[in-house]
């Protein structure tokens, strides 16, 4: 049995997360074996595990056999996860995406410290969606609170957790992109920036922000150059201290909010501009393609507000609706979680530049296209945005797709539709070689059309394709 | 003015001695004033904290009469 390290799980020395035979191990040292023999008597990991927000995980015995080649390479112990359907980063969240994470954290950091316990870190890498649901995934997280230890994770959750949501609430600015270009998170000091006049007295930013901010301009300013690093130990904090702060901390994430806004994709099942009986031919056209590919995963890839992953989610096992419109994912997002109907995983992308392979090495986190394989991908509506709006060739699209290796419906939108005259409008260069013609002779350089449905009087065309055996 | 929580404003006047900004350098660790952060900000929260424990424990000794009970200490009110 050949077991692959996982790149993005060689952070904690304690243990590496490895993939053998389609499982997920994690081989670990004899501390972190010992807290989770002991973990496992805990009310906080029963009661987590009953609602489902940490990863089903056990012990396997040291001659089982995916366990003994990790025993071999001097791990004390292996313990086994439940496999993640399909994995997200946080830079591809939304904002409630990234709120209930957070408040996943801390509602586990506070049953775990009333049990003498705590989470040593809080990066919300520990934690992924099951569909639109929170789990956390780091078990060995869950660690023995030392007497007197104070809140060992708080500054990495303000970096990775609490900024990104205030800039967003407070500021109106994104966070995705700023995460996905500092995977450690945004410092007190850079987010201090983003304040100025009256937005610094907005709730938590002067305590949070602020004075953590000034306190490390502080020790930069006196222990530069060869000045000795002073030592800060401020000797054993009180449980009341320590508990407070996770209370307020908890108090101020769920006080976070955002407006959704009618942004270009949020109204789509209000807005679109098909009339009635197309839309109806497109539903079922898609609802069909989903059925016969027998796909269990599927793409909806510019899915809007999720109109045609809800039909794929009645055949598929997952879906993942992804969107450039965080309004439109949001509001996905919300309408899934906790419908008990949620198999749709929404996920916000500009998809002309999806999340590379990035971090340590080029491989810590991996790119959207290469952590995730789809059985049926749909993409529908959106070549012309592609090819019009960012200068993507349609040969160099549908290269990509087929790259996917999986089933295809594609809707063409030809140059007479309304929406490709829009595009068209104010730009000079005219994209003569967007039409139909050229779509198709790409489209069956790499795939078999096996049905086809005309929409809007000929303006658009919907195609049904399977990959061409190279 | 945005609503200013209990820290918020015990934290005013901390802030006053550090105003300058530096760049950053290779061997300071800012982190590490993460301790000290922690002590502040959850010695002024226990405060609150305090206050919010014994203020439901005397809304709920008067709510009892009514058949209510309401014990939320944490402000958890919604669960992700």
């Amino acid at each position: 049995m050949n077991a692959i390290g996982v790149a993005g799980s060689f952070r904690d020395p304690a243990g590496r997360v490895y993939e053998a035979e389609g499982r997920i191990l994690r081989g670990v040292d004899a501390q972190a074996a010992a807290n989770f023999d002991l973990l496992q008597q805990t009310n906080t990991y029963r009661a987590a595990r009953e609602r489902g927000t940490v990863v089903a995980s056990k012990r396997l015995g040291a001659d089982h056999p995916v366990a003994r080649p990790l025993i071999d390479a001097g791990w004390a112990a292996v313990i086994e996860h439940d496999r993640v359907p399909l994995i997200s980063y946080p830079y591809e969240w939304s904002f409630s995406m990234l709120k209930d994470a957070a408040l996943l954290q801390l509602d586990l950091l506070d049953t775990a410290f009333d049990e003498g316990w705590t989470l040593k870190d809080s990066t919300p890498f520990n934690i992924q969606f099951v569909d639109a649901k929170p789990i956390f995934i780091d078990i060995p997280s869950f660690v023995p609170r030392g007497a007197g230890e104070p809140w060992l994770g708080y500054r990495q959750f303000c970096m990775l957790y609490l900024f990104p949501l205030m800039l967003t609430a407070y500021r109106g600015i994104p966070f995705q992109g700023i995460l996905r270009a500092n995977l450690d998170g945004i410092t007190p000091i850079e987010m201090a920036r983003y304040f100025s006049g009256w937005s610094r007295f907005k709730k938590g930013v002067l305590s949070h922000v602020l004075f953590p901010a000034a306190m490390e301009k502080r020790v930069e300013a006196t222990e530069k150059d060869r000045a000795p690093a002073k030592r800060r130990a401020v000797g054993r904090q009180k449980d009341i201290l320590v508990k407070s702060l996770i209370a307020s901390m908890r108090r101020l994430v769920a006080s976070l909010d955002i407006d959704i806004k009618h942004t270009a994709w949020s109204e789509y099942s209000k807005t679109h501009s098909y009339e009635e009986d197309d839309f109806r031919v497109k539903k079922e056209f898609v609802r069909q393609a989903a059925e016969a590919a027998k796909a269990e995963i599927v793409w909806d890839i510019g899915s809007n507000t999720g109109e045609f992953s809800k039909i794929c989610a009645q055949s598929a096992k997952h879906v993942i609706a992804v969107d450039g419109d965080h309004d439109a994912v949001d509001i996905l997002y919300r309408e899934m979680r906790g419908t008990g109907n949620d198999c749709i995983l929404p996920l916000i992308m500009n998809l002309a530049n999806i999340s590379p392979n990035h971090g340590w090495a080029g491989v810590e986190r991996l790119a959207f296209d290469q952590r995730n394989r789809p059985d049926l991908v749909i993409a529908l509506a959106l070549i012309h945005h592609m090819a019009l709006s960012a200068n993507i060739p349609i040969f160099l699209f549908i290269e990509w797709l087929a790259s996917l290796e999986a089933e295809l419906v594609i809707e063409f939108v030809d140059r007479d539709d309304e929406m490709v005259q829009k595009l068209l409008t104010n730009k000079k260069e005219q994209y003569q070689g967007y039409n139909k013609a050229t779509f198709i002779a790409e489209l069956e350089k790499h795939f078999s059309i096996v049905a086809r449905a005309e929409l809007k009087g000929g303006t658009r065309e919907l195609f049904q394709c399977v990959r061409r055996t190279p | 003015m945005n609503k200013l929580n209990k820290c918020d404003a015990a934290i005013i006047g901390v802030l006053v001695y550090a105003a300058s900004v530096q760049p950053a350098y290779a061997y300071v660790d800012p982190g590490s004033v993460s301790l000290v952060v922690t002590a502040i900000l959850g010695g002024i929260a226990s405060v609150g904290y305090t206050i919010r424990l014994y203020w439901s424990k005397v809304r709920d000794f008067f709510s009892r009469s009514r058949g209510s009970h309401h014990d939320d200490t944490t402000g958890r009110g919604h669960q992700p």
